[in-house]
């Protein structure tokens, strides 16, 4: 599964689709803490506190393209 | 991080006595979703680990709780107010704006002229506190009460997803008295990170946003968490940073630690901090389950417990560790003694 597949599939477990990669995320605190640990899970990485900001999860095009700078 | 590391004494500092005090009124998750919180109780238990919490009565303030936990903690040390040194407590939900919230402590426990006075660390307040009565008897001070003591349950606005569930009332407090030099208490690490000041706050109320219809009404006198993922890896981050300092300021490791007695905000940060410590989960003490976040007294209500209910020998090395608003953090490593031990159980 690519990156970006298991994130669309994280995702769809605690919120809603958006409309597209690049759309922004309607994701509330408590779903984006569980999205962070589910890919920390997933990708056996440490996403840091100053790491969640809008322009690294603002998006899935967003997440995916910060993950790649995780690995 | 600022470490007072007591070796460098000529006299030690311990814990004479502990205790806690919980208000009698427990709230479930069930009962928080009557009263109008934004989660399930589904929701509530699996995101926050938490099943019930303590709230005050009606008419009952932070003071009366600090009063109880302090009266008990004497007890069980064998003092009276007579022998109080010095009165510290710790909390950010005071009886009122001015004066202290000590100062009606003093009043109920009759301490005479022993000087009495609140610090304001948040979750870290407890340590703080602690911090603060160790230097006290380092320079002379026979038994000071070190105390914390919340009531955040006044402070919570139910419509909000990330606070709603997080909050239970208490106090505790410890006699802080000396000791030969080597027993008690073995170091204390304290930090403050202001770049946090907005991360977990109440709006109004006080002087840059005074009380007004308009911040009533819009629940600015409630507990806001302005960036909730960032507060919660950041707690886990510092209180992971702050035990590991001061470890290393000891000399000591992880495997010399007999229990860590973390602030627990909520079970998902436990776990995960046991996770980055890489230690095994028996060597934390967790009762969030029961309790919930009670702010700066959640340590000294840990400490309690845990000196009642773990399995703890003579000599048995136990870690505090918080991180709280603000940002705050603190860590204190102490050696349990078996007349601390047996005072706890009384």
């Amino acid at each position: 599964m690519s990156t970006r597949d298991r994130v669309r599939a994280l995702l769809a477990e605690v919120a809603d689709a958006p409309a597209t990669d690049a759309a922004p995320l309607a994701i509330d605190s408590l779903a984006l803490v569980q999205l962070v640990e589910s890919l920390e899970d997933a990708l056996q990485i440490r996403v840091a506190a100053k790491e969640v900001t809008r322009e690294n999860f603002g998006s899935i095009d967003a997440i995916v393209a910060f993950l790649e700078t995780k690995s | 991080m600022k470490v007072l590391t007591l070796a460098n004494f000529d006299r030690g500092v311990r814990l004479r006595s502990v205790a806690s005090y919980l208000p009698a009124n427990i709230v479930t998750n069930d009962d928080l979703v009557a009263l109008g919180a934004a989660l399930s109780p589904d929701e509530i238990l699996k995101l926050a680990g938490i099943m019930e919490r303590r709230w005050v009565a009606e008419g009952e303030a932070t003071s009366d709780l600090a009063t109880n936990a302090c009266r008990l903690a004497l007890t069980r040390a064998d003092l009276t107010s007579a022998d109080v040194s010095r009165l510290i407590v710790a909390t950010v939900s005071p009886d009122h704006s001015s004066p202290s919230t000590a100062c009606f402590v003093h009043r109920a426990l009759a301490l005479g002229h022993a000087p009495a006075f609140d610090v304001a660390a948040s979750c870290t307040g407890f340590v703080y506190a602690l911090d603060t009565a160790t230097r006290a008897v380092l320079t002379g001070d026979d038994h000071v009460l070190a105390c914390a003591a919340d009531v955040r349950s006044r402070f919570l606005d139910l419509s909000d997803r990330a606070t709603c569930a997080l909050f239970g009332d208490g106090a505790g407090a410890a006699v802080v008295s000396a000791c030969p030099r080597g027993e008690g208490l073995l170091g204390i690490g304290l930090l403050a990170d202001g770049t946090g000041v907005h991360s977990v706050y109440v709006p109004a109320g006080g002087s840059r946003s005074p009380a007004t219809h308009a911040t009533v009404d819009a629940r600015h006198h409630s507990i806001r968490m302005s960036e909730g993922p960032q507060v919660y890896l950041a707690a886990v981050e510092g209180m992971a940073e702050t035990s590991e300092r001061l470890l290393s300021a000891l000399g000591l490791t992880w495997s010399d630690i007999d229990l860590l007695v973390p602030h627990q905000p909520n079970r998902r940060i436990l776990e995960r901090l046991v996770r980055i410590l890489r230690i095994p989960a028996e060597k934390m003490f967790i009762n969030v389950e029961r309790i919930a976040n009670v702010s700066g007294a959640t340590c000294a209500i840990a400490l309690d417990q845990a000196l009642r209910a773990a399995p703890l020998r003579d000599g048995a090395l136990v870690m505090l560790l918080a991180a709280g608003a603000g940002y705050t953090a603190g860590a204190a490593v102490l050696r349990v003694d078996s007349d601390l031990l047996a005072r706890a159980r009384r």
